[in-house]
């Protein structure tokens, strides 16, 4: 199966992808977004600035409200990035020739999206400035953190995570900083490819070793697509709260992560090849299989709320069950109504071919599947919360501009790594997309 | 010696000098003969206990206070005091915030500006010359014998008025009714358990009696809320209940109409009280009639009421009463008026128009209010913790209110006030002893009351009851106190304004009580705002829905208004009206007014264990708790009468911040017990809700840096320092009992949100502190310790001793508190102690047992009354 559109050789694919660095189109319009994500950023460290100053108490978190925004953000974006190591590493080890387009780019996606995600379980804690005690490191109170508590668990996986996924994708980077030195114009441009290219010389040694390392590294990150957010769920299903506790969330939360992951994919990956003119290499083939992945992982994640209902009834627990139910019939129902349209409903269309070709179809829904995710965990988190074993404690939680600002500042500063990106790495993996363009024209 | 450079041996003399300077600076004993409490428990140095007495609707009840390093720091119940039993209220828990709140006065002050004491007497001497002709004196009930002497010497006329007259119009001159509670009791609209001078007596009796209670009400109160059976109906209609039960007993005449009390409710009652041993309680604020047919009605029953007389026997004369005051200053008659505490101008607006005609007005206030600002001089009064003085109790047993440190400012007594403008240079100690000369001094001191000099029973006859009044079609406002904050003399009390009402849960101000249907009717919820048309004034006040406000009456709550937060309504009230005719409309607009309890419904949860529960089988096997000690707590739900003593104990005690109105809206509210209110059926239930100590803690297993965990003795401890702040374990609490500091609620660096100016009530640096305890910082969670303080301070005392720490020895601030002593503190590895054998109790269970939490601290369910 041809996955390349038009006659490309290495010679075509390198001009083309570099061509995006070294003859920028859009240049005015990326400046504009650049500018406007800088802005934004400014207002995340500005956010960032006032929650450390005045303290925890500028978001909306109360009691029993504990987790608010900040983590409703934290599992959201790791979900998001869930989608990279997923591409990079299981499509690879599965031989799924298609993921070849957008690896690059995913993983990309996944560290940004890892480093925002990782900013808000520091920022949320009460006393952020001693957040490295949560690592087990000697000192003279022969203090070790508690390794009972999920949180520890979380914060071993989700470092481990993002080093495997930084290496993978660096890894990956190499022999295309290479083609970068080798193609760009000035001086301080081949030094700098030339510095993180590492002497690559595309011998045979070379990528013999190479290919090797890239199989090995897919194959330590490929349990840890399921174990990062298998342990994040554990946060949730290791405590009591009805809502929370609950044996399905591992495997529930990991499809929802790999969908919203992959719908955040499919919303950039259209602008992206609109702008960059990269229709190419991702197909309208690529989008229909990426749709396939979200009408299957979007019925996972159904089930899974099915299966919470279900579990609710069958416990015959009235706080699990009144949970349930608050869910439909309380305060934050329209938001749980939101979640069922945008994650359960919307997808369904892929099941017509049309729509998984159709560029506005999939971008209206991946949009609606990124939000849905979003309200999903705002429900999981804050309802669950909200409506807890003893009815006097229970009360609401309404986010303050702060809590959206930090939100608002980690979306422009995943645009913002992202336009960086874009602008000085080469978008696509330069030198898988030539080797299959090689081995298409055999066919 | 200062010539040379600074030599080290030098320096260390010098800095040893100026220690010993600001040693002797520290620590401001008051003069005079000081005697700890006669059976004080042995302490070190530091600390010490003293017995005085405290004011509550101008009544005594007696306090001990502790005392360390010359500082009061806590309040409890005098044991030994009659009107107090040991147990204490809100009010005397929170009497320290107002002896250390930094709104007080802090000299005096001539026209706003700082002058001296003896400027004031010269101003008073050129107005009045050498007799005390044109001399005026206001006050609010006193019953204090030695101020009454002092007013009574001064010459002066004396004014009286009162926002609560917390006297029996029953007989012809005014009395108060006392009787030991009977196993039968039957109240109309008389909350003996909450607005009542002697509720901490009565609180205590009710709950070694456990008396059959029926209630009429017309506002919830907390005797309604241990009731068993409770009805609420209009003012006029409890009334009228209580003729159709004095017909059923050929005592009066049958109210005429339909009668709205249930009949089933009046045949139980006329049953209950047939079997003998009954008694009526009629609240002060029926009609003098309705009080009077109670009486006639007791009398009847044989019931043991005592009719003692007023403390102030003038307290209702015409021509003593601030009337008669208004029309003297109408004529020009009063040259000098001087108001002794109280706030008329607040709580009787009308009297500002004629402040303005005396020739020189004096206040003498702690704080400045409405009143201060209209009079020529401000004179700081003490607090009754810092000066000598007496006070009787309801049942007029002479109590000695004694000081505990030296007025903090340029502060008078109310007695010392009265010498001066007689000339009397003397202070507050020699003037007492003074009156108080041939009474036993020492041991009164030492008791904290005179034993045996409570007031004799009369023989008064009651008035004629007359005829039941006609039903009243239209709405009714009702007037009452606030349970926080009373007349509003209170309201500069943040512990006292963060302190839930037991049944609305509102903090830091008021709104309009209504019932469901008539919610309805007008078409509000919560927070939307009606306006109250009384005559010609009006007022709007945001709604709150009270499941047990009755039908077709709205309730309003006096005291607040302009800084106190919240809204004023004495404006809407005549005089000491208790009631009203009211037109109400629905306007623009909402204010949500703050509460700590969004739900009040049990969501078919066995929270209460109202019913017998099935046995719980635990599949985990029993963790025996450790051999030496295992402290456990038990509450009895049916004794607690829902007061919030113990919340606020346990605030100062503990060193718990406020947080503010801005911050309690956001439900950041810091107490480490709660009350939670439920509504089922026909009952409402307090539950008081502390830290459980769970021996299988939810919370202990989250932390990620084991922050929280157990000690040996069985406490789940919390670690301040180590803890990180990730509210893991808040959010994994069942129970819901773990605090956290989402700001700087201490102030300190002020990184705390301001609240919002009008409700600044300067509670930051004003709030006092027990030394034994941590103040907590910015980014941590707090919650209930079990008072481990205590714990501590008792095992120390047991170790030197080389004993176990023996039954009672630790008694929880809470449990101190607890005027009904519904709660039991102790160990439970011991099974003697009294902790152990109420967990043994049939009615014991833990709360949200099913979840294996093991709680350490259980409750004993208040059972379904069986009919």
């Amino acid at each position: 199966m041809k996955w390349i559109e038009g006659r490309h050789t290495p010679e075509t694919v390198s001009a083309r992808i570099a061509g995006v660095i070294l003859q920028p189109p859009h240049q005015r319009l990326w400046w504009q977004l650049l500018g406007l994500s800088a802005l934004g950023v400014l207002w995340l460290v500005v956010s960032i600035g006032v929650l450390l100053y005045r303290g925890i108490g500028v978001w909306g978190v109360n009691r029993p409200v504990g987790w608010g925004l900040a983590i409703v953000n934290f599992v959201w974006w790791i979900g998001i990035g869930h989608a990279g190591t997923l591409i990079s590493a299981i499509l690879l080890l599965a031989r799924q020739e298609w993921r070849t387009s957008i690896n690059r780019f995913a993983e990309a996606m996944t560290l940004f999206a890892v480093c925002c995600a990782g900013l808000f379980p520091l920022l949320h804690l009460g006393r952020p400035w001693y957040f490295y005690w949560l690592a087990p490191y000697p000192n003279r109170m022969l203090l070790w953190p508690n390794w009972r508590s999920p949180l520890i668990w979380d914060f071993f996986a989700v470092s481990t995570y993002l080093t495997v996924s930084l290496l993978f994708w660096y890894l990956g980077l190499v022999p295309d900083l290479a083609v970068m030195r080798d193609r760009a114009t000035s001086l301080w441009q081949r030094r700098i490819y030339g510095f993180f290219a590492l002497g690559w010389r595309g011998s045979s040694r070379h990528w013999s070793v190479h290919q090797r390392a890239y199989l090995l590294l897919a194959c330590l990150a490929t349990p840890l697509v399921v174990s990062v957010h298998s342990i994040v769920s554990l946060d949730f299903a290791a405590a009591l709260v009805p809502g929370w506790h609950s044996t399905i969330f591992p495997p529930f939360f990991v499809a929802g992560a790999i969908f919203s992951g992959f719908a955040m994919v499919v919303t950039l990956v259209i602008p992206l090849r609109y702008l960059f003119s990269l229709q190419d290499f991702i197909t309208e083939r690529h989008l229909d299989a990426m749709a396939k992945m979200l009408l299957l992982t979007s019925i996972l994640v159904s089930y899974g709320y099915l299966c919470e209902g279900f579990c609710a009834w069958y416990s015959g627990l009235r706080p699990e069950i009144s949970t349930a139910l608050d869910r439909f019939q309380g305060v934050y129902a329209p938001i749980y109504w939101v979640l069922l349209l945008g994650n359960s409903l919307a997808p369904l269309c892929f099941f017509w071919p049309a729509a998984r070709r159709n560029i506005r179809v999939l971008l209206v829904v991946s949009v609606l599947i990124n939000i849905g995710m979003w309200t999903e965990r705002f429900i999981i988190v804050v309802q669950s919360l909200s409506h807890e074993f003893l009815p006097a404690a229970w009360r609401l939680y309404t986010p303050t501009i702060w809590d959206w600002g930090l939100y608002a500042g980690t979306l422009a500063l995943f645009s913002f790594l992202m336009l960086l990106f874009v602008r000085f790495l080469p978008v696509l993996s330069i030198s898988e997309l030539s080797k299959q363009a090689v081995e298409e024209s055999h066919e | 010696m200062l010539t040379g450079a600074l030599g080290r041996r030098t320096f260390l003399q010098l800095l040893s000098g100026g220690a010993l300077a600001l040693m002797a600076g520290c620590s401001p004993r008051p003069r005079g003969e000081l005697l700890p409490y006669v059976v004080a428990p042995e302490a070190g140095e530091e600390q010490q206990i003293f017995a005085t007495a405290l004011p509550y609707l101008g009544m005594a009840r007696g306090m001990l206070v502790e005392s360390v390093a010359g500082r009061p720091i806590k309040i409890d119940g005098n044991p030994s005091h009659p009107a107090s039993l040991g147990g204490s209220d809100i009010y005397a828990q929170a009497a320290l915030f107002d002896l250390f709140d930094e709104k007080r006065l802090r000299m005096p002050l001539r026209s706003g500006r700082p002058a001296a004491f003896r400027q004031m007497l010269d101003e008073v001497k050129g107005w009045l010359g050498a007799g005390a002709e044109g001399l005026h004196i206001l006050t609010r009930t006193v019953a204090s014998p030695a101020l009454q002497a002092a007013i009574s010497a001064l010459g002066a006329r004396w004014h009286r008025y009162d926002p609560i007259w917390p006297v029996s119009l029953a007989c012809r001159r005014p009395a108060h009714l006392r009787a030991p509670l009977q196993p039968c009791l039957v109240a109309f609209d008389a909350d003996p358990l909450g607005m009542h001078p002697e509720h901490l007596r009565l609180a205590r009796e009710w709950s070694a009696l456990r008396p059959r209670l029926y209630v009429l009400e017309s506002t919830p109160t907390l005797t309604g809320g241990r009731a068993r059976q409770r009805h609420g109906l209009p003012p006029v209609e409890v009334e009228r209940g209580l003729w159709a039960l004095a017909a059923r007993f050929g005592m009066a005449p049958a109210p005429e109409g339909e009668v709205r009390v249930e009949p089933a409710w009046l045949d139980r009652v006329e049953a209950e009280l047939k079997r003998g041993d009954g008694l009526l309680l009629a609240g002060e604020t029926l009609s003098p009639q309705a009080q009077a047919l109670a009486l006639r009605l007791n009398r009847r029953l044989n019931a043991p009421v005592d009719v003692l007389p007023a403390l102030d026997q003038h307290l209702l004369s015409p021509n003593e009463s601030l009337h008669e005051l208004e029309g003297a200053l109408q004529a020009g008659e009063v040259k000098v008026l001087l108001i002794l505490e109280g706030n008329p101008v607040y709580e009787r607006p009308q009297f500002a128009n004629y402040l303005s005609r005396a020739g020189l007005t004096l206040h003498h206030s702690r704080v400045a209010n409405e009143t201060s600002q209209l009079c020529h001089w401000v004179l700081p009064a003490s607090h009754e913790l810092e000066s000598w003085g007496d006070l009787r109790a309801y049942d007029g047993l002479l109590s000695l209110v004694q000081p505990l440190i030296q007025p903090l400012h340029q502060s008078t007594s109310g007695l010392e006030l009265l010498a001066r403008l007689k000339g009397d240079e003397r202070d507050g100690y020699a003037l007492i002893r003074d009156f108080w000369r041939g009474r036993p001094w020492d041991e009164s001191l030492r008791r904290g009351f005179l034993e045996g000099s409570h007031s004799r029973p009369l023989e008064w006859s009651e008035r004629e009851p007359g005829a039941a009044p006609a039903p009243v079609p239209e709405t009714v406002l009702i007037f009452r106190p606030d349970a926080g904050v009373v007349d509003g003399q209170l309201a500069g009390n943040a512990w006292l304004q963060e302190c839930p009402r037991p049944f609305s849960k509102l903090v830091w101000g008021n709104a309009v009580q209504l019932g469901r249907a008539t919610a309805e009717s007008l078409g509000v919820a919560n927070g939307d705002l009606l306006e109250l048309k009384v005559g010609q004034q009006s007022c709007t006040l945001p709604a709150w829905v009270e499941a047990w406000q009755p039908e077709g009456t709205l309730a309003v709550h006096f005291g607040f208004g302009g800084e106190r937060g919240g809204y004023d309504v004495y404006p809407l009230r005549a005089e000491d009206a208790w009631q009203a005719a009211v037109g109400v409309r629905k306007v623009e607009g909402r204010v949500l007014p703050i509460s700590t309890q969004a739900h009040h419904q049990l969501d078919g949860r066995a929270i209460l264990q109202t019913e017998a529960a099935a046995v719980e089988v635990d599949l985990y096997g029993e963790k025996a708790p450790s051999e030496s000690e295992a402290w456990g707590m038990v509450i009895d739900l049916e004794a607690c009468i829902g007061c919030n003593a113990c919340t606020v104990a346990c605030q100062v005690e503990n060193n718990i911040p406020t947080v503010g109105p801005a911050e309690a809206a956001r439900g950041r509210e810091l107490h480490w017990i709660r009350v939670d209110r439920y509504d089922h059926g026909e009952r409402v239930d307090f539950q008081p809700v502390p830290c459980q100590h769970c021996e299988n803690a939810p919370c202990e297993k989250v932390c990620p840096v084991g922050a929280t965990m157990h000690s040996h003795d069985g406490l789940n401890q919390m670690v301040y320092n180590r803890c990180v702040g990730t509210r893991y374990c808040a959010n994994n609490c069942p129970y819901k009992v773990r605090r956290f500091n989402f700001f700087d609620y201490w102030g300190r660096g002020s990184k705390g949100e301001a609240p919002s100016p009008p409700l600044n009530l300067g509670w930051f640096e004003g709030e006092p502190k027990n030394p034994e305890v941590t103040v907590r910082d910015r980014g941590v969670m707090e919650k209930c310790t079990y008072c481990v303080q205590r714990i501590s301070a008792a095992r120390i005392g047991a170790d030197k001793e080389n004993r176990a720490i023996a039954d009672g020895e630790v008694v929880t601030a809470c449990q101190a508190a607890c005027p009904s002593q519904a709660i039991v503190f102790g160990n439970l590895a011991d099974s003697g102690s009294r902790v152990a054998r109420a967990r043994s109790d049939r009615r014991n269970f833990a709360l949200l047992g099913e979840l294996n939490t093991k709680p350490r601290t259980t409750y004993l369910s208040r059972p379904n009354e069986v009919d």
